[in-house]
């Protein structure tokens, strides 16, 4: 009953034609073109952020040499710190 | 030329062979959708953007699964978050032109029956009932498209069918 049903109800749709080629042509175009963009878009974002942020870091090691290598220092500490930390945990667990 | 030779040149960014794949499958995607949706205008609206997804992801169709049931993935998703979207704009409503359809067709008294029964569901459960029972999807298939778990599924299922069941009997009475 529900395939008669369910036939019956998408039959119309035997009796339609698809779009032509062209039209369907000009889609694809249109979509990927826009995608392109985007990708585009996102990329020269992308971009701009790095670059804010490298030249912000450029300009502290300039005027402020001595702070600036310390924060490095500090950083790369503690980066290595809670890596070790988080391996040996994840050890201990698998370890359980 | 085959769908396969079609999918790796419309991969490889050949626009006509995509068309070509898009022009081909068209109409499938709108009657699944009609089968889905119950409603021919939503139909259309989703096969338009079924087509687009298509287009955007077409490098993202890696083969596991037929052409086909990877584009009824895609339209199913768009019919479920096209759901989410009138939920929160709280416009669901049966379109009255679906039912006048069933109403002139000269169907069998219980099949207009069990589809007027099937239409007044909720979306989310007449759902999976049509992809199980009418298109023979397995229910790890389903829960995929629709992002639930299997057991999810399977209850909606079984109590979708015990209400159409329950409901037909009560006709007949």
């Amino acid at each position: 009953m529900l395939h008669e049903g369910l036939d019956r109800l998408s039959a119309p749709v035997d009796e339609e034609s698809p779009p032509d080629l062209g039209a369907l042509l000009m889609l694809v175009h249109n979509v990927q073109q826009a995608q392109r963009q985007e990708l585009l878009r996102d990329l020269m974002r992308f971009l701009a952020v790095a670059a804010l942020i490298l030249s912000g870091g450029l300009w502290a090691m300039l005027q402020f040499p001595l702070y600036y290598l310390v924060t490095q220092g500090v950083l790369a500490v503690g980066l290595t710190i809670g890596a070790a930390v988080w391996q040996t945990e994840g050890r201990w667990i698998s370890r359980e | 030329m085959d769908d396969a030779d079609l999918i790796r040149q419309a991969q490889r960014g050949d626009q006509t062979a995509l068309a070509r794949l898009l022009q081909q499958y068209y109409l499938p995607v709108k009657k699944y959708l009609v089968t889905i949706t119950f409603d021919r205008n939503l139909a259309e609206d989703l096969t338009q953007e079924t087509m687009v997804r298509a287009i955007q992801r077409i490098g993202q169709f890696e083969g596991r699964a037929r052409f086909s049931t990877w584009l009824f993935a895609i339209a199913t998703r768009q019919y479920l978050d096209w759901l989410r979207q009138q939920r929160r704009e709280r416009q669901l409503q049966v379109r009255a032109g679906e039912e006048l359809l069933l109403e002139r067709s000269d169907l069998a008294p219980e099949v207009r029956r069990l589809m007027a029964q099937l239409q007044a569901l909720p979306r989310e459960i007449a759902l999976p009932v049509v992809l199980k029972h009418y298109y023979g999807y397995t229910y790890e298939e389903i829960a995929e498209w629709m992002e639930i778990p299997v057991g999810t599924v399977k209850s909606r299922i079984f109590n979708a069918v015990r209400t159409l069941r329950k409901g037909l009997d009560q006709d007949h009475a």
